[in-house]
């Protein structure tokens, strides 16, 4: 079976370092090592013009669907329940339900496109917070100058920061919500403040608890910086919330304000992987969803077998995955034990074979992930893994576009 | 010098080490960034160190430029310091870093002037204050205080690969913290021998048996747990996710 993507050739040595120290002081991409394995790719994908208009296409009629299902969810609480919400959350998201959204979110989306034997298929949106703009945005930039004749699919960073810039004021000032401790979650708030500095706003990088809310306006209150926000850009996962002191009234993150951020929390209702199981139950029709998500449901449903591949309902970056054959048999007997204990936590995915790519360094399984920022698809966060399961330790890779197919 | 010259110097691409070596310290070395000297550290004696083909590795777990100093010390005995500070700055942190940018700004010549072979075996040199902070954490200041990872080091295969068999931490407290044990460990388990040393007093090397900590997970489950708490943030006990608590290796997705 032919693949609409190749692996391109890796960088001499020399160059290849020269790149991954720029990554790294230029871009803020401060952990290039994950226990053994160096997660930059010294290689990039090719993909195919017409495959990446394709997705590009695909990710864009996901996204509005996603928001579509969102908006009703948002109106029935009564369903949220089923989406594995603690029940604090779920008293707020209550709170909010008729409440109207006014302010101008910015809504950023990930969608993780993978190429199986029934060929184009995702495995999973990030509505709520996804990463990978450093790797999508300065780390591609930084590969395709290496590499002529190709093209980036787009800098998400740059089209995010201008669309927050046309519904925030001018000199407005932008909070980078993060989780301070984790330099990981610093060094992409660095990387994309000044993209959001040269679109003419000003940026404070603060952590959730620096927030203090007053009739729907957000205030920073820090030792350094005492001020009303403009607009809140969150990178602090909806779910630990929760677990932020009252203090910090972190219930105001999930009902609409007279702020716009990106995105409100209430995305947690569209980043549950268990939207599927309640989708018979809601009138908006999702036809994209239904036909590129693999068949979810509910573990109860199901019995135990390799058909079967078994997830957090919250999980991220493919950790606690149960995937027969590919999870240590220790890790699937844990995850076995959580998902019996807790199974409304859990969701089934009848399991894709996915195509694997010959590269330098071998076969290697790819992951596309298409962002979508009002709508609209633009950049692609790569990550290759020795197995058809993407962890916190697969490398990153720039995916390139061959557009001489006369596509563009 | 520019940061990444500063830390082409701490990481010489000839040393099989280097690429776990941390570069978000580096990354935040500024042209005013203030060259310091180390604490001179008062160690009545170093004959206690194994020599390097000794098949040690050594984790420093001191105080701020002390662990900078004692990186030194070691590298003129043969051992290559690794820094794995990974740790941000910004206003009012809880975790200055100063001493320490200023500590490996000031030093790295002398390192720079040091034959270490690229095979030397690897002394990781971390901040003691990492946990619990200098200033006391509030509302209002910037938290960075951080923790040590498993994926932080390498695995014990690849220690043991390079006849890494000892690992020798180097600290003022007679027990491992909880982020260490969660280092060691595993470590242990795949039969490193863990040994501990406060190089402040005299006497020898000890040989300690790492316990799994009660209701030992996944690292990363821990990590959630314990970092989540360092920010103030209470465990989640609510019920909704069930024993489980959210994963950590990164905010995004």
């Amino acid at each position: 079976m032919s693949l609409p993507f190749r692996a391109g050739e890796p960088l001499p040595a020399a160059t290849y370092e020269q790149v991954k120290t720029r990554a790294v002081f230029d871009c803020f991409k401060w952990d290039p090592q994950v226990e053994d394995v160096n997660v930059l790719a010294d290689y990039p994908i090719i993909l195919d013009g017409a495959a990446w208009l394709k997705i590009a296409a695909l990710a864009e009629k996901l996204a509005a669907e996603t928001l579509a299902l969102e908006a009703e969810l948002r109106r029935k609480p009564v369903l949220h329940n089923e989406l594995g919400l603690p029940r604090s959350i779920r008293w707020h998201l209550r709170r909010g339900a008729s409440m109207t959204e006014s302010a101008p979110n910015a809504r950023l989306i990930r969608f993780d496109f993978h190429y199986t034997t029934d060929g184009w298929r995702i495995s999973e949106a990030n509505a709520d917070v996804p990463g990978g703009f450093i790797e999508a945005s300065g780390f591609t930039r930084l590969m395709v100058e290496h590499y002529p004749g190709f093209i980036t699919a787009g800098d998400v960073a740059d089209v995010l920061a201008k669309a927050i810039r046309r519904t925030a004021p001018e000199s407005g000032i932008v909070a980078l919500v993060h989780a301070t401790a984790y330099t990981d979650d610093r060094q992409m708030m660095l990387f994309f403040a000044p993209y959001l500095e040269r679109a003419g706003l000003k940026t404070a990088l603060i952590s959730p608890s620096h927030l203090r809310w007053r009739e729907g306006r957000a205030f920073i209150e820090t030792d350094w910086l005492q001020t009303e926000a403009d607009y809140i850009f969150r990178f602090f996962p909806g779910e630990w919330l929760p677990n932020l002191p009252r203090a910090a009234q972190w219930g105001e993150f999930f009902v609409p304000s007279h702020i716009p951020r990106c995105n409100p929390a209430y995305a947690l209702l569209s980043q549950s992987k268990r939207l599927p199981i309640i989708w018979d139950k809601l009138e908006t029709p999702a036809p994209t969803w239904r036909e590129y998500l693999p068949e979810t449901c509910d573990p109860r449903a199901v019995k135990w077998s390799d058909e079967w591949v078994y997830k957090p309902a919250f999980g991220r970056i493919g950790e606690d995955i149960a995937m027969n054959g590919v999870t240590t048999p220790k890790d699937l007997q844990t995850i076995q034990k959580q998902v019996r204990r807790h199974p409304g936590d859990w969701i089934a995915q009848r399991r894709f074979q996915m195509i694997p790519l010959e590269t330098a360094h071998g076969l290697r399984y790819p992951c596309f992930g298409v962002y979508t920022v009002n709508g609209q698809a633009v950049g692609i966060y790569g990550r290759i893994g020795e197995k058809p399961l993407i962890t916190s330790i697969a490398p990153d890779i720039a995916v390139l576009i061959d557009s001489s197919g006369g596509v563009f | 010098m520019k940061p990444e010259e500063v830390y082409a110097i701490w990481s010489p691409p000839d040393s099989i080490w280097a690429r776990w070596s941390k570069p978000v310290i580096f990354a935040q070395l500024k042209p005013n960034t203030e060259q310091v000297e180390p604490e001179q550290l008062n160690i009545p004696d170093l004959g206690w160190l194994p020599r390097v083909h000794h098949n040690t590795a050594v984790i420093v777990n001191l105080a701020s430029g002390e662990s900078v100093a004692m990186g030194l010390e070691l590298a003129g005995r043969g051992y290559r310091p690794v820094p794995l500070y990974n740790c941000a700055d910004g206003h009012s942190s809880v975790v200055p870093i100063n001493r320490i940018l200023g500590s490996l700004l000031s030093t790295t010549g002398r390192l720079e002037a040091m034959p270490i072979s690229p095979d030397a075996p690897p002394a990781f040199l971390v901040d003691s204050n990492r946990l619990q902070g200098v200033i006391p954490p509030a509302p209002g200041r910037f938290d960075n205080r951080w923790v040590l990872f498993p994926q932080d080091f390498p695995s014990a295969t690849f220690l043991k690969s390079r006849e890494i068999n000892r690992m020798l931490v180097l600290q003022r407290r007679a027990t491992l913290e909880d982020d260490m044990i969660q280092v060691l460990y595993p470590m242990q388990k795949a039969g490193i021998e863990i040994l501990l040393k406060d190089p402040f007093t005299e006497g020898s090397i000890t040989p300690v048996t790492v316990q799994a900590p009660s209701g030992y997970r996944r690292w990363y489950l821990w990590y959630a747990v314990y970092a989540l708490s360092l920010l103030g943030l209470r465990r989640n006990s609510a019920g909704g996710f069930g024993s489980r608590v959210p994963m950590p290796s990164s905010g995004g997705g």
